[in-house]
């Protein structure tokens, strides 16, 4: 047997992992059954776009005027308000004035500092993706109707960002637990001794990120399992992310800098396609974590020390970043925009402009590529002073 | 040939070993110091654990640091204190140490057979550990350091923990490990190593005191231990070592130039030698 299954098998004998990976999904759960009710008026939604398509023309207005009604009345009412958008639809993005934006951030960043000046040639591509996704009747796209936005807040403000959360958490255990194995059964003087020695912290480290992804995909499989047996997206999958009915809003709601606008992904996402990405930069996210916690735990050799430095790393980042954000220290808010802590908190903005959070386009991905380097980097340089450090045990 | 070269270890301020230099050639040293001596860090020096702040550790004339893994492979090493997975069996845990140490599979089943045999476990062997006795998991312990056919056995304290039946066995057992390698074996406790060690090394104020033979290190105090009668009072210049029941009764053995009244001589052991070496609180 390879030393990395020896490891992963050494992770698998942790009970409080398979507990704590127990939690999450009953949690997860608990969750899905508080959205039962938006669930319902999605399903109904999608029940409608698989059977006219998603565009939404004068066809697919008279299509679902003659759906069957339904029997309580105020089923009835919503069926007729619902008509009466479908009738007056036009293309929010066909005319799109980018130049408003770009004067509300100038007068919120003040228009000398860099920051605004990131954020007006951000603005610019917003301003050219709009026309884009003009020219393609993106936003004319049904998904599941006037339900949407607060589908899709549910799915990624609520239940990714859960989802998210605990693999993160997870990912960090992970590593964390395979990195103190050996000092909480004093085997690290043999250990080091072996002819591969020190070389196994390496294997560690690999094993700790590989048990990291596996157990958020676990996770993620399971609750999209649960997910999808509640929320019918049958008629809904090929929906283009940009449809009008899915609205963003990037701001926190206790200050009010922004208000909900159009969302504008910076590629042809559609409801299927986002979401497998954002899933794919979730697990990128949590190697990100998992290899920071690799840093803490080779570092300080100690899963309790280790543990602790993580959780002042993580909240002291998001905490600075909070501040900046609500004292207007945009200098600050902007350097830490780009630690992998910011993204954990506005996971419905990834892949779009993102509002004041994002200043570059693809900011969570260019991030997230960038601290994989950073904490890749990290982890081998802790490994290599570790391979020249003394074992005290 | 395992050569110690001028080694200083320091934390800080602190000096644990002090220029020592030293040679081990195939046979068992005994590294016997109180505790605090030094002998641990030396031992965690001679298995890579620990690098010295000064001077180096020659394996045939290369540094053991340099040899990095090359060198590890020519050495077993038992802890001070012998950690294990307790949801392991024993067969387990020396597959375990087998992968550690690269040794391919069909030649590491057949070492594991028969090092359980040879520690007297293969009834165990499918044990969980942590069902183990501290006796059976040293014998754990000594098989894995064992498993690479090592040229170099590093045991340290091996025999703590362990009950007098087990403290023989043990013995034996290296007795028998010891014809074609070096074994080093560190301990505090005299009776061990007084039986097998063919060269002791003792350290004194974190320096090599001395690296010879028991016969020799005893004889150096040939003429100088004497038994009194229990309760006689010791006078200056003399140095009570121990007490021990003599058929006439209880006796008291001192250190002293002079034949003390009514002192018989007696001949030095080992432990005369130890308590002699680091009297009044010494290390």
């Amino acid at each position: 047997m390879s030393l990395l299954r020896y490891e992963w098998r050494k992770l698998a004998g942790t009970p409080a992992l398979w507990a704590f990976l127990t939690l999450c999904l009953v949690f997860n759960g608990f969750l899905l059954y508080a959205s039962m009710w938006t669930c319902r008026e999605f399903n109904e939604g999608s029940a409608i776009a698989a059977r006219l398509g998603q565009r939404v023309d004068e066809n697919f207005a008279e299509g679902c005027a003659r759906l069957p009604w339904p029997e309580t009345s105020d089923k009835r009412e919503e069926r007729e308000n619902l008509l009466a958008v479908l009738r007056g639809l036009e293309d929010p993005l066909v005319r799109y004035d980018g130049q408003l934006l770009r004067q509300f951030y100038a007068d919120i960043l003040r228009s000398s500092s860099w920051e605004a000046v990131l954020m007006d040639i951000k603005l610019q591509q917003v301003e050219r993706r709009a026309g884009q996704l003009a020219r393609t009747g993106a936003a004319m796209d049904f998904f599941a109707g006037p339900v949407t936005v607060e589908a899709n807040s549910f799915l990624y403000k609520i239940f990714f960002k859960a989802l998210l959360m605990e693999g993160v958490l997870l990912g960090a255990l992970s590593m964390l637990c395979l990195l103190d194995h050996e000092r909480a059964n004093r085997t690290t003087a043999a250990l080091c001794v072996s002819r591969t020695g020190r070389r196994l912290w390496r294997t560690k480290a690999a094993a700790g990120v590989t048990a990291a992804l596996a157990l958020y995909l676990l996770l993620a499989v399971a609750s999209f399992m649960l997910y999808f047996a509640l929320w019918d997206y049958s008629g809904v999958w090929g929906a283009s992310m940009a449809s009008q009915f899915n609205t963003g809003i990037w701001s926190r709601s206790d200050v009010q800098y922004e208000t909900s606008r159009p969302f504008i992904p910076w590629a042809d996402f559609t409801a299927g396609t986002y979401l497998l990405s954002a899933v794919g930069l979730g697990a990128a996210l949590t190697v990100v974590f998992t290899l920071l916690a690799a840093v803490c735990g080779i570092l300080a050799g100690n899963a309790y020390v280790s543990t602790v430095a993580m959780v002042l790393l993580v909240m002291t980042g998001w905490a600075a970043w909070y501040a900046g954000y609500m004292g207007g220290n945009w200098a600050v808010f902007v350097t830490l925009s780009f630690f992998p802590t910011s993204l954990l908190d506005q996971t419905l903005g990834w892949f779009t402009e993102g509002g004041i959070i994002y200043f570059i386009p693809w900011q969570e991905t260019v991030t997230t590529a960038l601290w994989l380097l950073l904490g890749g980097g990290g982890t081998a340089m802790a490994l290599s002073r570790f391979r020249r450090k003394d074992v005290l045990t | 040939m395992l050569s110690v070269e001028h080694v200083t270890k320091r934390y800080g301020n602190f000096t644990a070993l002090e220029d020592v230099s030293l040679s081990f050639g195939p046979g068992v040293y005994g590294l016997l110091a109180p505790n605090g001596a030094g002998k641990t860090t030396l031992i965690k020096m001679l298995t890579t654990l620990l690098f010295p702040t000064s001077g180096q550790i020659l394996w045939n004339g290369e540094d053991i640091r340099a040899l990095d893994e090359k060198y590890r492979a020519i050495l077993g090493y038992l802890p001070q204190e012998f950690g294990y997975y307790p949801y392991y069996t024993p067969r387990q845990f020396l597959r375990y140490a087998a992968a550690l140490q690269c040794i391919p599979r069909r030649e590491a089943e057949e070492r594991i057979e028969r090092l359980l045999k040879l520690v007297g476990l293969e009834d165990a062997a499918n044990r969980r550990l942590r069902q183990f006795s501290g006796g059976m998991l040293q014998r754990v312990g000594i098989a894995q350091a064992m498993l690479n056919e090592p040229e170099v056995l590093i045991l340290d304290e091996p025999t703590a923990g362990l009950d007098p039946r087990e403290r023989v066995r043990f013995r034996n057992l290296i007795h028998s490990l010891a014809s074609d390698r070096i074994v080093i074996l560190s301990t505090h406790i005299v009776s061990d190593i007084e039986t097998i060690a063919g060269q002791i090394v003792m350290f004194r104020d974190h320096k090599l005191y001395c690296c010879d033979s028991p016969a020799s290190i005893c004889a150096r105090f040939q003429g100088q231990i004497f038994e009194v009668p229990a309760g006689t009072a010791v006078q200056s210049g003399q140095f009570l070592l121990s007490e021990r029941q003599g058929e006439q009764g209880p006796v008291a053995r001192l250190l002293c130039g002079e034949p003390p009244e009514g002192g018989v001589p007696a001949a030095p052991g080992l432990e005369d030698a130890f308590l002699a070496i680091y009297r009044e609180g010494a290390v």
